[in-house]
């Protein structure tokens, strides 16, 4: 709601600033108000001069004139010139509600009489005669310099200097013309520079000259200003050039939810400004008198209040005697057209059409285009889809298993008579605990609500149907909410292969726990080669739920050199898909946002650049560009300048790190021989980990002597165990913590092997280690190892010949036949590797065997992941002294202060004691407390009925406590919980964020968990809890 | 006599004998400048080195030797013995046992950096006790609670508990040189840590010595209101009045030790000196 200070406003302006004396000014008023409409009523223009000698606004009025405005809501008014110096005319008015309204505009009268307080601080100001001008107009400039005499240079500048004159002045206010020409659009700067008594004088102003004659009109039209729910609906498109003459073009067009804009604003811009927006002036005169320091504020732009729009509203028509069935709502994207490539013809039109989806709300349509020769335009306009009976339904973002809640459906009616409405609830994996219909009388032009009880069932998803009739227009909506298990989710996982002819394996996977509270589910992958294993980890890595730096590189890299290999192999693509493009282009975007000023990477974009972070981007962009995707060469540049620095400036990096960065470097031809031989040296104290990526670097650079030499070292280091060979390692040496890293380093000797000595006997075993030893059944252990592992199976997999395969296998769980399936050679590279998922009605509680079975030649790789939530004591607070987490929940409680702050509404902390009420405010504490560890990430659940306060700086306490801290790399608010992430950790730290009650009901809170990102089986977790919303 | 009345007597003694007083202010002020000075010393050719090593030697040798003698004179006081004579003769008899005075600070060095090996814990503990603790225990109990709780444990055990169990053997030792490791020493130490009045004395000490000082070195003037020559002079007057409080709690606990580790004969002990 805008609040001004009268009902309309006036302003007034001239067609130039610039007059002589004797000239007749014609002032331009306009009064109008605030929705745009003309204003008639009495105005008073005023000729004012201006005094500044005595330091203060000094204002005289010169005359003034009385005029009322007409029903266009203007009128001219004309003043004579009979002054000179600087003046304003200003416009004033009365508003009914008694208020003086004004605006004003400035003016410049030169003559003898003007006051010369410009002269006095050595300063040059320039008046120009008009505000814009057009090509083949001429620009009256008058340079006030304050010196009676003077040789001015006078140049027209913009990216470069476009024209330079001597003017000699003979007055201190010469009159300098400037010719408008097409160079000078968008805009030009006239500079002005001069000597005087050995002091310099410089002013520059700036011309708009705009590029009208590029814009584009376009005028989009619906087929109507009103639609209903799935009604189809069409856009007419009308473009002109600047004279109205009809134009060919493409343009996009974009329907979108307007609610969407009111949470992120359209940030793109108006596209006639993106090509003839104001430049700068690129050309700086200085003299060599002085020198001086220039800096920069910041111009960030505020963002001002968005309205929504409501449209006029209609009434229905049909008045049938029974209940009118409606058509149930259940379609509510956020984009209702997006068409990316709309031709207009000659006659400058095109069309667009749609069906609009089940969305009550306004649609904004937005278009943009160019021609091919460059004129450009854009517009929008809204509609409204409406109904004249809406029913919504007020429920929270999802369920938790458990969860008692209070939904209701608010019935709006825009009918012209009162209605009784029939409202119903038909819920889906919800228990209902009241009557699931009812009556509620509605008012004309008013809304009722109507509240049901419901309690989430043990279904991963529920389903709610509303409706709300009435004899003459009916409306129901359909959501699908996710029903989220309580406790702390287990996994349980088992791998394995199968090599003879003939042969079974047996497996148990353990799901303990009530089957109705546990939720488990089980996942099954078979594939006949280890190339199996990778597609499937492909998925594990594009879904994880959160990206830092190495989690979004490893969440399309492993796809792009996949995809590469499967090319080189002359196997037909199936893992890039169109979706996954643009998860890739959405992961390079995400990088070069997260990417530091200083030009190396963090863990996030808010901490300190890492070494390894910032080798592996530039490692995977060399591995992205290999495999043709463009990659922006100034980002990595400066990436590869921080890597060379950072080399050069910690002569004690660890030896590993040392390799892993030349590595990086060597990839992208930018290693130095000097670093290289520098890494070369220490080679003796490095990890089988360091080694291979020394190996992979001297490989890159064409060295493969050294290479072979550092293959032969990691080939001595080997563990061989029958069929099986690997690489141990009890250290991560990149991210320096202790963890079983034996894949990881298996996977970089595989890797360098693969390319150095692709006939070593060792590949075959490590390759086959690698695809039975996945930790967490069909991927590695995070998502780092799982993304190393794939890159050095994949390097493997160019080599290998182990794709052949002619057998049958046959799946069994609990003794039911799962899967019978032959397997042969083309099913080795395919990327829809078999999988199964069982849900919790074909899984048992506890036990459950699985056993598959092989008859044939070629390998069986198998891989089983169970997974449940346990409300288990032993799994929730399994708190450790070296790390534990503690959940604490206070009440916010407003109370009124009034201090020399001034008068305001403060809040005080209390801890959460007695019922909650919709509206309360709570302050969540986790306590982490442990030792050192790094990579943290903190889970906290959050009940279904609150949503999270994202601006909790704008709450102030009345008493700060010292625990209230923001010490944390990075907050994320999901739907359902809260993530934080902690780079570096010791000791004992609060994490405090802010809820706000939304929902009643009574609400099920899983454990808060703690664990370090790349060591998931540590973990702590605090107690559940439950929370009463009355 | 009670164990109390036998305290406050050699205590109230002491206070008359201002030369002890006066002794101990100056020198401990000085041993202060000296070591503060000695931090000072360069190390950059064999004549800076040598005079660390003299420095240092002569200032651990003086510290030994004033609380040592300060003990002794104590221990004599409880015996009955002349304070005007006692007084340089306890500094000499300290004197005398330096080795095994130096012997007996090096073990209760060793275990107080075995006693440090528990201060990470003292951040570790309370998080982890309260996050294990049921909701209906947590809302009672805020973890400044149990950090509180934690921190008064840490304290008894540093600031009463191991010194009340270590000092007797130090007075022991600087009275009677290496027999305060013996039989001699380890009958003054069970009768002193079987007085409830000595643990209460030496806790009175530690709250006056160790955390009236602490808490007056942590309080400063209200900025708001402060000006530089305000700050100077609360600066002065808190680091004088923790010094004195410290010196003090120092002169109680020398007090309680020496009249509960002597024999309650001051010739028996003088004696046998002589004697050996």
């Amino acid at each position: 709601m805008p609040a001004t200070y009268g009902s309309f406003q006036v302003g007034v302006s001239t067609d130039t600033y610039f007059f002589h004396r004797g000239d007749t000014i014609h002032a331009n008023v306009v009064a109008k108000d605030y929705d745009g409409k003309p204003v008639r009523t009495p105005v008073q223009v005023a000729f004012v001069r201006h005094n500044y000698t005595n330091h203060a606004p000094d204002e005289t009025v010169v005359l003034s004139k009385d005029a009322e405005t007409d029903d266009s809501g203007t009128v001219e008014v004309d003043l004579p010139a009979t002054e000179s110096g600087s003046f304003t005319l200003k416009v004033t008015a009365q508003t009914p509600e008694h208020r003086e309204v004004s605006g004003r505009t400035w003016l410049w009268i030169p003559g003898a009489d003007e006051p010369e307080w410009y002269g006095r601080n050595h300063s040059v100001r320039m008046i120009t005669d008009k505000k814009t001008y057009q090509i083949g107009d001429t620009a009256h400039v008058v340079v006030m310099t304050g010196v009676p005499e003077s040789y001015l240079l006078v140049t027209t500048e913009a990216r470069t200097i476009q024209s330079k004159q001597i003017v000699h002045a003979t007055n201190s206010s010469p009159s300098i013309d400037i010719p408008i020409t097409s160079t000078n659009q968008p805009n030009v700067y006239v500079s002005v520079a001069f000597w005087k008594d050995n002091r310099f004088y410089q002013s520059s102003k700036n011309l708009k000259v705009p590029a009208v004659q590029q814009t584009l009109q376009i005028d989009i039209q619906p087929s109507q200003k009103q639609f209903q729910p799935g009604q189809k609906a069409r856009y007419d498109l009308t473009v002109r050039d600047s004279v109205g003459k009809p134009v060919v073009g493409e343009f996009s067009i974009g329907v979108v939810d307007e609610a969407i804009y009111s949470i992120y604003p359209d940030t793109s811009g108006d596209i006639h400004d993106f090509f003839y927006g104001n430049t700068y002036d690129f050309v700086s005169t200085e003299s060599s008198l002085s020198f001086y320091f220039s800096g920069e504020a910041g111009k960030k732009q505020m963002f001002l209040a968005y309205r929504s729009q409501n449209g006029p509203r209609a009434l229905a028509q049909l008045k049938p005697e029974v209940p009118v069935q409606p058509k149930i709502r259940k379609v509510f994207p956020d984009t209702a057209l997006w068409l990316a490539d709309v031709h207009t013809d000659s006659r400058g039109r095109a069309e667009a059409q749609l069906e609009f989806p089940d969305s009550l709300t306004t649609w904004r349509a937005t278009v943009r285009g160019a021609t091919l020769d460059t004129k450009v335009g854009s517009t929008t306009n809204n509609v409204i889809v409406r109904k004249n009976l809406m029913v919504r339904m007020a429920v929270p973002r999802f369920f938790r298993q458990g969860d008692e809640v209070t939904v209701s459906a608010i019935v709006h009616n825009y009918l012209a008579n009162d209605k009784t409405v029939q409202v119903s609830l038909d819920a889906k994996g919800l228990d209902l605990l009241t009557a699931p219909t009812g009556q509620i009388q509605v008012p004309s032009k008013g809304e009722m609500k109507f509240d049901w009880r419901v309690r989430a069932k043990s279904v991963h998803q529920s389903v709610l149907l509303t409706k709300a009739l009435t004899n003459e227009e009916s409306d129901a909506m359909e959501l699908t909410l996710p029903v989220i298990p309580v406790g702390v989710k287990q996994i349980d996982a088992k791998s394995g292969s199968l090599v003879s002819a003939n042969q079974e394996d047996k497996t148990v996977v353990t799901l303990p726990g009530n089957l109705d509270q546990s939720a488990p589910t089980l996942d099954i992958t078979l594939s006949s080669s280890f190339a199996g294993g990778i597609f499937s980890a492909l998925d594990y890595l594009t879904s994880y739920p959160y990206g830092c730096t190495e989690q979004t590189m490893s969440s399309f890299l492993p796809n792009i050199i996949v995809a590469k290999a499967l090319k080189d192999l002359k196997v037909p693509n199936q893992v890039n898909t169109p979706e996954l493009e643009k998860k890739i282009k959405a992961g390079m975007d995400r990088l070069k946002d997260f990417q530091h000023d200083d030009g190396g990477w963090g863990w996030w974009k808010e901490d300190d650049s890492l070494v390894f972070m910032t080798a592996y981007v530039v490692s995977g962009f060399a591995q992205a560009n290999a495999a043709a995707y463009d990659v922006d060469s100034a980002s990595l540049n400066r990436a590869e300048n921080w890597l060379h620095t950072a080399f050069a400036n910690h002569p004690d990096m660890r030896n590993d790190l040392q390799a892993f960065v030349i590595y990086a470097l060597a990839l992208n031809n930018a290693a130095k021989p000097e670093e290289i031989d520098s890494a070369w040296k220490r080679r003796d104290s490095m990890s089988v980990q360091g080694l291979s990526m020394l190996g992979l670097a001297l490989h890159a650079t064409g060295d493969l002597s050294r290479a072979k030499e550092i293959a032969k070292t990691i080939e001595s280091k080997v563990d061989i165990n029958g069929q099986e060979a690997s690489w141990a390692s009890n250290y991560d040496y990149f991210l320096e913590f202790e963890i079983d890293d034996a894949p990881e380093t298996t996977a970089y000797a595989v890797r360098l092997l693969s390319l150095v000595d692709p006939q070593s006997p060792l590949l075959p075993k490590a390759a086959f280690w690698l695809v039975t030893h996945r930790d967490a059944g069909f991927y590695w252990y995070s998502t780092k190892q799982t993304a190393m592992v794939i890159f050095g199976l994949t390097e493997y997999l160019k080599s290998s010949h182990e794709l052949e395969a002619n057998f049958h296998a046959d799946l069994f769980v609990n003794g039911k036949q799962i899967a019978s399936r032959q397997f042969t050679t083309a099913d080795s590279l395919n990327p829809a590797q078999p999988s199964f998922h069982l849900d919790t009605s074909q899984l048992q509680s506890g036990n459950n065997e699985i056993r598959v079975h092989k008859t044939g030649t070629g390998r069986l790789y198998w891989s089983a992941t169970g997974s449940y939530y346990s409300n288990d004591r032993r799994l929730v607070q399994t708190n450790k002294l070296s790390l534990n987490i503690t959940r604490d929940y206070f009440r916010l409680t407003a109370i009124h202060a009034n201090d020399k702050m001034g008068e305001r509404i403060v809040y005080h902390l209390d801890p959460l004691a007695g019922d909650l009420h919709i509206g309360d405010i709570l302050a969540v504490r986790v306590t982490v407390a442990g030792t050192e560890w790094r990579y943290l990430l903190m889970e906290d659940p959050i009940p279904a009925g609150a949503e999270f306060i994202t601006r909790d700086d704008s709450y102030e306490l009345d008493s700060r406590p010292s625990w209230w801290e923001y010490w944390f790399t990075r907050r994320e608010f999901h739907d359902d919980r809260a993530a934080i992430f902690q780079e570096y950790f010791s000791g004992q730290h609060q994490y405090v964020y802010l809820l706000k009650i939304v929902n009643p009901g009574k609400f099920q809170v899983s454990p808060a968990m703690v664990q370090p990102m790349y060591q998931p089986s540590i973990i702590a977790t605090s107690d559940a809890a439950v929370m009463e919303v009355k | 006599m009670s164990h109390f009345d036998a305290v406050t007597g050699a205590f109230t003694a002491s206070l008359r004998n201002w030369r002890l007083w006066t002794i101990q202010f100056l020198v401990n002020a000085v041993l202060f400048a000296s070591f503060a000075g000695w931090l000072l010393i360069p190390v950059a050719n064999a004549f800076h080195i040598i005079l660390n090593i003299t420095v240092i030697l002569f200032i651990c040798l003086a510290l030994l030797v004033l609380h040592g003698g300060t003990l002794n004179y104590f221990r004599a006081q409880s015996n009955g013995g002349e304070e005007i004579t006692e007084l340089p003769e306890g500094f000499r008899r300290a004197l005398r046992n330096i080795l095994p005075i130096i012997v007996c600070l090096a073990v209760v060095w060793a275990l107080w950096l075995l006693l440090a090996k528990l201060d990470p814990y003292q951040h570790l503990v309370p998080p982890y006790l309260r996050s294990i603790s049921p909701v209906s225990l947590r809302r009672h109990f805020s973890l400044a609670f149990f950090q509180g709780m934690f921190d008064a444990l840490f304290f008894t055990l540093h600031w009463i508990i191991f010194p009340g169990l270590l000092l007797p053997f130090v007075a022991s030792v600087s009275s009677l040189g290496f027999r305060g490791f013996a039989r001699e020493g380890l009958s003054a130490w069970k009768r002193t840590v079987s007085s409830i009045w000595y643990w209460i004395i030496l806790t009175a000490a530690a709250v006056v010595g160790v955390v009236a000082t602490q808490k007056l070195m942590d309080w400063t003037p209200d900025f708001r209101h402060s000006t530089l020559r305000r700050e100077t002079i609360s600066v002065v007057w808190r680091t004088t009045a923790s010094y004195l409080l410290g010196l003090s709690a120092w002169m109680l606990t020398c007090s309680v030790l020496g009249s509960r580790g002597g024999s309650g004969n001051a010739s028996d002990d003088l004696r046998r000196q002589t004697i050996a």
